[in-house]
């Protein structure tokens, strides 16, 4: 008995001590990687270089604000759902506490990116050169070192393209040319001037431009397409020096920093690579230059969608119609007579205002849906009681629905999709920037020293094959010039978030901004014809400090007041 | 479950050792009834001599309260547990449990073992396995858990077999009928349309509704162009039944006790009109069983072994019911009609998923878990060594699938179009829109988790004559595996208490785990938590000895560290890289993504656990020849090391998505328990009085919040989740009230609108006007009380139970009419503002706008939270024994209960006080039930 207890227990204490193995705390997580485990391949390296990309979705592109487009935010449209946080910046309720389209955060995330891979794959070849030890490798380890001195320049001009995106929004702020935590040196950085901030974007654009490479097309079975090229790097940097010597930042008008943004322009037209794409409707519905599409400088790749088809389909359309996106009256009064190439409130433009959409600027077709015109084998009915009328909840509230972009044909009952691309530079706003350039800096019809005048760059984009708008009239002054300029890009280069910008640094939105977005209210006759009244839609509100972002006031305090509120806010 | 022969036991056990959840053998040597016995972490003590802060209920206290989970049967039943009822939607009825209120700003869950086992939720046991459910409080409870317990513990604790002369079985029903506590009241067409129209004035539009549709709304003959539909009353029937059955056997011998017990429970759903072939209503059934044995193989050698477990088996509409809910109050009455004339269902491109098409036509989700749990526990006297020694070795194992089966489709609905007719007459016309597929079946979705834990040690129990010495230590492993998650989680705990008592009178105790989790670096894997306590057993002094009223006084303090390990993200302390969903680009000519490599969450290589250093202070008293008893309980806690966001403070130049989490917050937490109970007879009348009272207050003492531009706006020195707002002070009256106002930034402000206080006098309402206002979502006081009488058989019984220190803030689809569509609740047409109605409105004035003005957290939303419910109510009849006899039955009782009957609160609006009547509703029971034993 004695015997048995003793050796039931002793067995039991032996179980107990075979049971206790070393490492039973020792648990991992193996689908990541450590720090240590990164930066010492091509293949990982190259994939961190990929995150930087990531920034350039989100904060540009389609109904991307709460599901609106930027363009609601502008005079260029109205957002149907008066629930969407976009409507915050035409009621002038939005401030540093709240903001729709903050993105501070953002764009420091991807600059931060862009550090930590810049840091960390300096030495770089011999990274390579240590994972791709052996002779036989050699071509392999050229390509590798030659891809990533390629992928380390993308990286730097994404770096100063996101810093762009926030000195644009916010005027001067703080440079990061350094991925840091430590919380003692982030709060005690502050804003660097606007210009100071221009200067490094430049310098940056300049110090990569020969290290990237001139096109990724036509190179190693086309699998990167898409990348940064060296014209994205002078669109870049000619869109920056354009809203330098824009009055809003340049209140003294120094000439020379409108010759110095003439110039830029002038780099990117001097490649000769790029043209205008004959086909104005499908520019926008092509793949990431799958047809080598000519026009586009740099584009966010698209991927296959129908959320902005569900969103933008007129409301009376089968499973899709919220109808998001009302184009207003007072962007659809832009668009010129195609037979006179004159505005239409000028006397003899041969507008009608009781055909108000007939003989019109071929683009207002192209980007914008107006009433009875056929959209997916129906007339569409934009009139007060239509099916897609005026009226109905969540219908327009303007009376067009938006066209450009959009894929006419999805059925959306089967959720087809397609491919969508947001084109970031494309060759017609690089024309319109230097015409802008050059009207300011030289005037309407010189070439001072370059190849083309203000006027003959904004024919070119009008005459674009399918649009062939006629040529401006002759002998314009500078400030009627300037108006026609503003007027072009306003139709060009309508809903890609250019008006938004625009008509701050135009310095105009005291004006722009705070005229209501009109309507047209249609009314069907009893003989099937239309009778058109313009209507108002929305009062909006702007106010002086509004023409740069409020800093997060958050981003303030945490500074302790290091970085500085802008003015207003 | 076999008996084996002795030969093969032991090998066997060897290999199966583990936990020891259970009642030392010191306790079992002398025997004492069940009932004088507190459970206890890895054990258990006579009550007299227990010293730290711990309160049981009973199984059979818990089965008065007729519900689908365990866990709302303990609502009100515990001193210190705090139950916040989230609604009784059948299988998703699970409660949010909290024990001596919030002890962190991080988690405050608790830990729940099962006979030794942790376990995710207690909700689904039978209240007819339960022994007892035991709640852990202070430090001296809880250290021997070490980092896992420092916001408390439930112990539940299954009913094993007693020595027996026969088989005793066992057979309980119960049949109830559930129905909502409160349905909020919408409007009809008529009123919707009349009002959305003041709605629109309000906001300076034209209005929609014209003196036509009025008309035909208020004659409502024509249900196709004037459609008035109440979505409450096509949806929902008027109950929905539950019913349960239990058979148990227990019994046994001198060599060997077994309890079984088989159980089966149905609760079906609100929804009416479903076949569950095609679609479904809610529904839950579950199968509980459980078989516990306990053998004395030899002498000195016992085995426990126990296995239990669950099926549970869920169908449900495609439809979140958070959605479906919703969708019934925002969908309007006049929004289209539930049918077309030829009985399609309707719906429209904004409003697709009319509630009653939604339920009937597409199809259902199932989900179908299987949930076992065994222990093999092995305790082998060592006498031979030293007289009360013991070694134990038990070896647990908890498994839980689950699996999911959909059928699912598509089905064209019919859009009402109303146009004006030849004769100038409106007219309605149904545009097809989508298309019907067939039913197409999903599966997958698989879930399951593993835990396996060993755990074996030494016990001691000895008196040498004033001093006695109680002491155990004991080793745990516990792995817990979850299928697809990339490792385990894993403990060890070295563990220990050792009791001593000097004439039984004055008890010392010490207790410590030290152990260690897999979720820190290491070196830093360990921690040791200690905690000591103590008790004076005051009656037995001389000076009490003779006293008469007082039969029973222990005092009892405590002092220790418990760990919290909840609400850290895996391995934190190292910086991983890796692939991020929808991180990378498109490259190429295609749309086949490159992922990209990011660094993930930053690290903190230093990351350890939070702690709490808990002081408690106790007595249990009872007087008057034990007709009152009392317990009460004092306690305090200063938690530190508390997990806080460094984003908070790290500006967002750093251009980090995801900051380190690090150990500085702190918070303070204090309280105190009370309870009593009076039982007592007058004549053949037994009767009985209780009540509960828990208290607990909380102060974050560091918050590491984000900066705040005011002072007033700190969130340190504030509750735990304590609701900030802007002071309300009314409606704005007129334009010029506006302007002479400052100026309110949410939106466009009108008359009728709510005015806020500027409290920094900046003359500019922003959200730097917040100030903390009312408490928080949850309660700081939780109240009970019970009394009942027993007569010839016959017993009534009433239990109430109450929150206070709480507030609730009405926000949702009920609080917002037209917005999004919604409907409006009698309460908001009632008391609007109108211009006439300024003075006396209690609601802002109507908008068919966004109103971000309106509706923001203010006071003007904010409401107590205090409640009393008459929870539950019984009636029951025990048939005298003579007449049971002839049957073979030793006892027989039929009873009829009644659960969430009647409600007080001080709420204006017609809601529940404990789900604001958003989502499933609380619901009422009425229940009829029997109880056999043979």
């Amino acid at each position: 008995m004695k015997l048995s207890q003793l050796i039931s227990g002793l067995i039991l204490l032996l179980a107990m001590l075979t049971g206790c193995s070393k490492n039973f705390l020792e648990r991992e997580i193996p689908v990541n990687y450590s720090e240590d485990e990164i930066f010492v391949s091509y293949e990982r390296m190259s994939k961190v270089g990929y995150g930087v990309y990531t920034f350039l979705f989100n904060r540009f592109g389609f109904h991307r604000i709460d599901n609106a487009m930027l363009a609601s935010a502008s005079d260029e449209a109205d957002h149907a759902d008066v629930n969407s946080s976009i409507q915050r910046f035409n009621m002038g309720t939005w401030n540093a506490a709240s903001n729709p389209e903050d993105c501070w955060a953002y764009f420091y995330q991807g600059i931060r990116r862009a550090n930590l891979f810049l840091q960390n794959s300096e030495d770089y070849k011999n990274i390579i050169f240590r994972d791709t030890i052996d002779v036989a490798n050699k071509a392999k380890y050229e390509y590798n070192v030659r891809d990533i001195e390629w992928l380390r320049a993308e990286v730097r001009f994404l770096r100063a393209f996101y810093h762009f995106e926030l000195v644009k929004r916010y005027g001067g702020v703080p440079i990061m040319e350094k991925a840091t935590t430590d919380v003692a040196e982030l709060q005690a950085m502050t804003r660097k001037s606007f210009d100071e901030c221009v200067e490094y974007i430049v310098s940056e654009c300049d110090a990569v431009l020969p290290l990237l490479k001139e096109t990724w097309v036509g190179f190693d079975s086309e699998k990167w397409r898409g990348r940064v090229t060296r014209g994205a790097a002078l669109a870049l940097k000619a869109r920056l020096l354009l809203y330098a010597a824009s009055p809003l930042h340049n209140p003294s008008n120094d000439v020379a920093k409108w010759r110095k943004a003439a110039q830029a322009a002038h780099d990117v037209i001097a490649l000769n690579r790029y043209s205008l794409h004959s086909n104005y409707k499908d520019l926008f519905r092509l793949g990431n230059g799958a047809d080598g599409n000519a026009e586009v400088i740099f584009a966010q790749h698209g991927w296959s969608r129908n959320d902005f088809e569900m969103y933008n389909y007129p409301i009376g359309y089968d499973q899709g119609g919220r109808g998001s996106t009302s184009p207003s009256q007072n962007l659809v009064d832009a668009y010129e007579m195609k037979a006179t190439g004159q505005p239409i409130g000028e006397p003899g433009s041969g507008y009608d205002p009781a055909n108000p959409y007939t003989g019109r600027d071929p683009r207002l077709a192209l980007s914008i849906l107006t009433n009875n015109t056929t959209f997916k084998n129906r007339p569409v009915e934009s009139w007060v009681g239509g099916l897609d009328g005026l009226g109905k909840p969540r219908a327009t509230t303007t009376g067009y629905y938006l066209r450009k972009f959009v894929d006419e044909g999805l059925n959306l009952a089967q959720n087809q999709s397609s491919m969508h691309t947001w084109i970031l530079f494309r060759y017609a706003e690089v024309l319109l920037n230097y015409a802008e350039a050059m009207n300011e800096a030289y005037g309407p019809e010189t070439t001072g020293g370059m190849t083309l005048t203000a006027k003959k760059a904004v024919d070119m984009v009008r005459a674009r094959a399918g649009i062939q708008m006629p040529p401006l009239p002759p002998g314009l002054s500078q400030a009627e010039m300037r108006e026609r300029i503003r007027n072009e890009r306003r139709v060009e280069l309508a809903f890609e978030e250019h008006r938004f910008f625009d008509v701050r640094r135009w310095k105009i939105a005291m004006q722009t901004e705070n005229k209501p977005v009109m309507a047209m209210s249609i009314t069907r006759n009893a003989n099937n014809t239309f009778s058109y009244q313009v209507i108002k839609a929305e009062d909006r509100q702007f106010t002086e400090r509004m023409y740069l972002y409020p800093i997060p006031e958050v981003e303030v305090l945490k500074s302790n007041g290091n970085i500085t509120q802008n003015p207003g806010w | 479950m076999k008996v084996q022969p002795h030969k093969h036991i032991l090998p066997a056990a060897a290999l199966l050792l583990s936990l020891a959840a259970w009642p030392g053998t010191a306790a079992a040597q002398s025997a004492p009834a069940q009932d004088s016995l507190q459970r206890l972490a890895y054990g258990s003590q006579p009550k007299d001599q227990v010293t730290v802060s711990a309160a049981s209920v009973s199984g059979a206290e818990l089965r008065k309260t007729h519900t689908t989970s365990l866990s709302n049967t303990l609502i009100g039943r515990l001193p210190g547990l705090a139950i916040m009822n989230n609604g009784g939607e059948p299988g998703f009825d699970d409660p949010d449990v909290f024990i001596r209120g919030r002890h962190t700003t991080g988690n405050n869950g608790q830990l729940v073992l099962v006979d030794g086992i942790q376990i995710n939720s207690l909700s689904y046991l039978s209240v007819d396995e339960i022994e007892s459910v035991t709640v852990l409080k202070d430090a001296a409870a809880l250290a021997l858990f070490g980092a896992k317990a420092a916001n408390g513990a439930l112990l539940v604790t299954t009913r094993r077999g007693s020595k027996s002369k026969k088989v005793n079985i066992g057979f309980n029903a119960r049949y109830g009928f559930q129905a909502p506590t409160v349905m909020p009241k919408l409007a009809g067409s008529y009123d919707y349309a009349r009002l959305h129209n003041e709605a629109r004035q309000n906001d300076g539009l034209a209005p929609l509704y014209t003196q036509q549709d009025l008309d035909g709304y208020r004659a409502g003959t024509d249900p196709y162009l004037y459609p008035n539909v109440n979505w409450y009353d096509e949806v929902l029937r008027k109950s929905s039944p539950l019913h349960d059955y239990s058979l148990t056997f227990d019994g046994g011998g001198e060599t060997a006790r077994y309890f079984v017990m088989l159980g089966y429970m149905n609760n079906q759903g609100l929804y009416a009109g479903t076949d569950g072939k095609n679609n479904a209503n809610i529904q839950f059934q579950r199968i509980n069983f459980r078989a516990n044995v306990d053998l004395n193989i030899t002498k000195s050698l016992t085995v426990q072994a126990g296995l239990g477990g669950n099926m549970q088996d869920r169908k449900f509409p495609p439809i979140s019911t958070a959605d479906m809910w919703r969708n019934m109050v925002t969908y309007a009455p006049n929004l289209y009609p539930v049918r077309t004339p030829e009985g399609k269902i309707t719906g429209s491109a904004n409003y697709p998923n009319n509630p009653v098409g939604y339920l009937l036509e597409k199809g259902y989700q199932s989900r179908h878990d299987r949930n076992i749990q065994s222990t093999v526990r092995v305790t082998q006297k060592l006498d031979v060594i030293t007289p009360g020694l013991e070694i134990f070795g038990a070896m647990m194992f908890d498994n839980e699938f689950n699996g999911r089966y959909d059928k699912l489709r598509n089905y064209a609905y019919y859009e009402p179009i109303r146009t004006t007719g030849p004769d100038g007459l409106p007219q309605v016309s149904f545009l097809e829109r989508g298309l019907n597929t067939d039913l197409t079946v999903t599966t997958g979705n698989d879930y399951e988790n593993n835990r396996i834990i060993f755990n074996g040690g030494l016990n001691y129990n000895r008196r040498f004559n004033q001093h006695g010495l109680a002491a155990m230590v004991m080793f745990q492993r516990d792995k817990y595996t979850v299928l697809n998650n990339q490792s385990a989680f894993a403990m060890e705990n070295l563990a220990g208490r050792i009791s001593y008592d000097y004439q039984q009178k004055y008890l010392a105790e010490f207790s410590f785990s030290y152990s260690g989790l897999e979720n820190y670096p290491p070196g830093r894997r360990f921690g040791f938590f200690p905690a000591l306590s103590a008790g004076w057993l005051l009656h037995k002094e001389d000076f009490l000895q003779n006293s008469r009223t007082i039969s029973y006084l222990k005092l009892r303090a405590s002092a220790g560290l418990v760990g919290n390990d909840r609400g850290a993200s895996r391995f934190a302390y190292n910086q991983y890289w890796g692939e991020q969903s929808s991180q990378g680009y498109y490259f190429g000519t295609g749309t086949s993504f490159s992922p990209a490599f990011v660094q993930l969450g930053m690290a903190n290589p230093n990351i350890t656990w939070e702690k709490g250093l808990i002081y408690n202070f106790g007595a249990d008293a009872a007087f008057l020849q034990n007709k009152l008893s009392l317990t009460l309980d004092v306690f305090r806690e200063n938690r530190y090391d508390i997990l806080v966001n460094m984003g908070n403070v790290i500006p967002g130049l750093a251009g980090i998505p995801t900051a380190a989490m690090e150990n500085r917050g702190k918070v303070l937490n204090y309280g105190t328990e009370v309870s009593a109970t009076w039982k007592d007879k007058a004549g053949s009348v037994n009767y009985f009085a209780g009540g509960q009272f828990s208290f607990a207050r909380n102060k974050v003492t560091e918050a590491y919040d984000v900066p705040r531009k005011e002072a007033y706006a700190s969130r340190q020195n504030q509750p735990v989740a304590q609701y900030f707002g802007l002071e309300a002070l009314g409606f704005f009256k007129n334009e010029s009230d506006i302007a002479s106002s400052p100026t309110q930034t949410f939106s466009n402000v009108r008359p009728g609108d709510i005015k806020y206080k500027d409290q920094n006098n900046d003359g500019i309402i922003d959200i730097n006007d917040e100030v903390p206002l009312g408490r928080h979502s949850y309660p700081e006081i939780n109240f009970s009380f019970n009394a009942g009488v027993e007569y010839k058989g016959f017993n009534l019984e009433l239990f109430f139970q109450g929150m206070a220190n709480r507030t609730i803030y009405m926000e949702g689809y009920l609080f917002q009419p037209f917005a999004n569509g919604a409907n409006i609740t009698d309460w908001y047409m009632e008391n609007r503002w109108t211009p006439e109605r300024h003075a006396v409105a209690t609601a802002p004035r109507l908008t068919t706008e966004p109103n971000p003005n309106n509706y923001r957290a203010s006071d003007f939303w904010f409401r107590s939270g205090s409640f009393l419910r008459l929870r539950n109510v019984e009636l029951g009849y025990t048939f005298p024994k003579h007449m049971l006899r002839k049957l073979h039955m030793q006892n027989l009782r039929i009873f009829v209960s009644g659960l969430n009957l009647l409600s007080w609160d001080n709420l204006d609006a017609n809601i529940d006080p404990e789900t604001l009547s958003i989502g499933y509703p609380v619901l009422k029971t009425y229940t009829t039930g029997l109880s056999v034993n043979f």
